[in-house]
């Protein structure tokens, strides 16, 4: 089923205690089944947390959100975080007391995953992540440069085979060689498993590459939410027609 | 070495009081350093208390829980575990609160419940602050545990307070080098487990499941033996039986030999010794519980520190006053008098004393200022000592030395000094041939000696006195000098020197 809404957002609105200015301001956005939504916008717009509450790690202030069709409070948090929603974070926020291999498998093993499934799930994880599990799996995270530690963390999130992903920047230390491969990787996850990612970058050229739609954040607000087709040629506010400008120069 | 036995069992007894109370320690602050993390208004509190908790002095807090816990272990365990608790909560908090808060917000967006978050994540990363913490707790436990000794829970605190009573300094020495050498070797071996703990680890160390196993086993062993003892002292106690406790020094001792022996020998009880016990309040809380039946005590100490009443230099008789107010305030009887005062004096060479022609503390006090005087640090602070005297007998000395009691009589003998501040019935005084001068304005209470005991306990055994009244009367001051001589120069025992003197005297 083609343009099925699978996550809503309805008048959302959220402001952090102490702060004047809210995090995010009466946000409405369709996301639809299988399709990538790339955030951008400067920092402190509000991406992360959009991605935040749909996660349910903050909660709106004020409006709703649905998740097929139903209020995102009837699901259970922890069911929803771990089987609907795979999220990779953009503090990466692995374990340093664990292996790659242990960060990895986490939720596989509080699920009571048998041993060899685990196993395999690692392997393949870290191969698709570029990282050879022999050389890698049996590291400590401190052992790992910047770029290694993102894609342990993408791997995380996709380890449970969750239906949507939440991506806060996973690629921004990656150098351009490998960054390209990954998004190849992100591409086909859409196409092969119909995977919904809602991705959130600073660099246009991959909003670009990915993004079935493009939504540009300012302030909390989405100022234009389109394809690139749309955003280029139609920009709203100075502020999106700057963007593209700065995207294609780059 | 003779010691050896008592040493390995002193050590045990250390290691089994220490461990569990810092078991005991652990198992309740974890989890409430775990609580308080998570509820500020907790925290605040209990840290604070907590912060308070630990200038209470030990030995205060012990005296304190003796009329509701009684003497041996349980109060030691729970003084031991009181103070093992901040440090323990303490880094638990700080462990908690150092974990990464992305970690912490990871764990819960990738749906971890409260608990696995706790169990998985945050746990793990506070370990080794929580460890270090209960490794801070254990070295200042090992420490604090030889107070179980002035209540008679054993450890290595006895021979410390043995040798501190007994002037023995290389029983000191035994108790405090083995207490110092289990300090460090904890602190290494709790260093090691933080090591092998910490995530920070790049490789990981061996920690064989060998090594766990006897870990295990230990822990197992030292529980089980907290748990015998614990009972035995709780429940277990032969039905005919007395016990006779004393304080910690010599005389004490010799006196509470003296009893113990004779009632061995003339009556068919069970003598039980609880000997060398802290300070006069937990004997006497201990006696009010029935802890101990039987000791000896001092008129002057029981009028000042039990009774609480301060000494008036016209009072004559405060033996009545004392007797009548022990067997209507505790039902606590004092027997009759062992025939000898210990009480404060000032002492000076016989060939002093026969050149300058003095025999008392007025005489003294006409050349004061030409004299040096040695004085323990103790006698010295108090105003019930060297300065309330100097006070009432206007004495004014030259110098006025601070010197430990061990060495009072070695200035003394090599002219250091003139006169020294001491204890009527030290047997040193004879040794080195020193004279008391008297105490002609009755400065000091009198402190004459007697056995204290249990109403009930002597109207169950009636016999007993009968059986102790052989030494009242009889031990004079020459012969109490005599005995604490024996022991504290001539280094026997106190059970040795208590039974030649009954052997000598035909007591027996
Ligand atoms: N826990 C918080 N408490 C208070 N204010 C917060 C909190 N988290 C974010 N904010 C504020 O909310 C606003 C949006 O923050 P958010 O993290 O969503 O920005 P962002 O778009 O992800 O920025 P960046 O691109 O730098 O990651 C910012 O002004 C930020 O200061
Ligand atoms: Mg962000």
């Amino acid at each position: 089923m083609k343009n099925q809404k699978i996550i809503e957002l309805i008048n959302i609105s959220k402001f952090y205690p102490g702060n004047e200015k809210p995090g995010i301001n009466n946000v409405s956005l369709n996301i639809q089944r299988g399709e990538i939504l790339v955030l951008v916008g400067s920092s402190g717009s509000g991406k992360t947390t959009l991605l935040k509450m749909l996660n349910r790690l903050e909660e709106p202030t004020s409006g709703a959100i649905l998740i097929n069709g139903k209020d995102i409070k009837s699901y259970n948090v922890n069911e929803l975080r771990r089987g609907f929603f795979g999220y990779v974070f953009q503090k990466i926020g692995l374990f340093p007391h664990m292996t790659v291999k242990e960060n990895i498998e986490i939720v596989l093993r509080l699920d009571n995953k048998p041993i060899i499934f685990r196993e395999k799930k690692v392997r393949e994880l870290l191969d698709f992540m570029r990282l050879s599990p022999n050389v890698y799996g049996n590291r400590y995270i401190n052992q790992l440069s910047g770029g290694e530690q993102q894609r342990v963390g993408v791997a995380r999130a996709l380890a449970t085979d969750s239906e949507c992903l939440l991506m806060d920047e996973p690629f921004g230390a990656l150098d351009a060689v490998t960054r390209c491969e990954l998004q190849d990787e992100i591409l086909r996850l859409k196409e092969n498993l119909k995977k919904t990612i809602i991705f959130v970058t600073h660099d246009i050229s991959e909003a670009f590459k990915l993004g079935d739609r493009i939504g540009v954040m300012q302030n909390g607000n989405i100022e234009q939410l389109g394809t690139k087709e749309q955003l280029c040629e139609f920009p709203k506010t100075p502020f999106v027609e700057q963007l593209m400008r700065t995207g294609f120069r780059t | 070495m003779e010691h050896g036995a008592a040493l390995q069992q002193k050590t045990f007894e250390h290691i089994a009081l220490a461990g569990s109370s810092i078991f005991l320690a652990s198992t309740i602050a974890i989890p409430l350093g775990i609580m308080m993390a998570h509820v500020p208004l907790l925290r605040k509190v209990l840290l604070n208390v907590g912060s308070i908790s630990q200038t209470i002095p030990s030995l205060a807090l012990l005296a304190f829980l003796v009329p509701f816990l009684g003497l041996g272990n349980t109060p030691t365990l729970v003084v031991l575990t009181f103070y093992a608790l901040y440090p323990i909560l303490r880094s638990t908090v700080a462990g908690l609160q150092s974990v990464p808060p992305e970690c912490k917000e990871a764990a819960e967006g990738l749906g971890l419940s409260h608990f696995q978050k706790l169990w998985f994540v945050e746990l793990p990363l506070a370990l080794p602050i929580i460890m270090s913490g209960v490794r801070v707790a254990t070295a200042a436990t090992i420490g604090i545990t030889t107070i179980a000794a002035f209540i008679g829970a054993g450890g290595l605190g006895d021979f410390i307070t043995q040798g501190l009573a007994l002037n023995n300094s290389s029983l000191i020495l035994l108790g405090a080098l083995p207490t110092a050498l289990l300090a460090l070797g904890f602190d290494y071996a709790l260093s090691q487990l933080e090591i092998y703990l910490n995530y920070r680890k790049e490789t990981s160390l061996p920690f064989s499941s060998l090594k766990k196993i006897l870990f295990g086993i230990a822990s197992i062993i030292l529980l089980v033996w907290v748990g015998h003892s614990l009972s035995k002292e709780i429940f277990f106690k032969p039905s005919k039986s007395i016990v006779i406790a004393s304080k910690n020094f010599t005389e004490q001792h010799i006196l509470a030999e003296l009893m113990a022996q004779l009632i061995e020998a003339k009556t068919d009880l069970t003598v039980i010794r609880k000997f060398n016990l802290g300070t006069t309040v937990i004997v006497h809380q201990a006696l009010l519980r029935g802890d101990i039946d039987l000791y000896p005590e001092y008129t002057g100490t029981a009028y000042m520190i039990v009774l609480k009443e301060s000494w008036n230099t016209k009072e004559k008789d405060i033996l009545e006053k004392v007797r009548n107010s022990y067997k209507n305030k505790f039902n606590l009887l004092w027997l009759g008098l062992f025939g000898f005062s210990n009480s404060q004096a000032l002492a000076v060479k016989k060939k002093f004393a026969e050149d300058h022609r003095i025999t008392s503390l007025s005489e003294l006090s006409q050349i004061s200022d030409h004299l040096k005087i040695a004085a323990q640090p103790d006698t010295l602070k108090r105003e019930d000592g060297l300065p309330g005297l100097s006070n009432a007998y206007g004495l004014n000395f030259k110098n006025i030395m601070q010197v430990d009691s061990n060495l009072l009589f070695t200035a003394i003998a090599h002219e250091k000094v003139d006169v020294i501040a001491v204890s009527t019935t030290d047997g040193k005084l004879q040794a080195f041939d020193l004279v008391t001068l008297e105490d002609d304005k009755n400065f000091y209470p009198p402190y004459q000696a007697a056995p204290v005991i249990r109403e009930v306990v002597l109207k169950t055994y009636p016999e007993l006195h009968q059986v102790l009244s052989p030494l009242f009367g009889f031990i004079s001051q020459q012969k109490i000098s005599k005995l604490n001589y024996e022991v504290d120069v001539k280094c026997f025992s106190p059970a040795e020197a208590a039974h030649k003197f009954l052997l000598e005297f035909n007591l027996l």
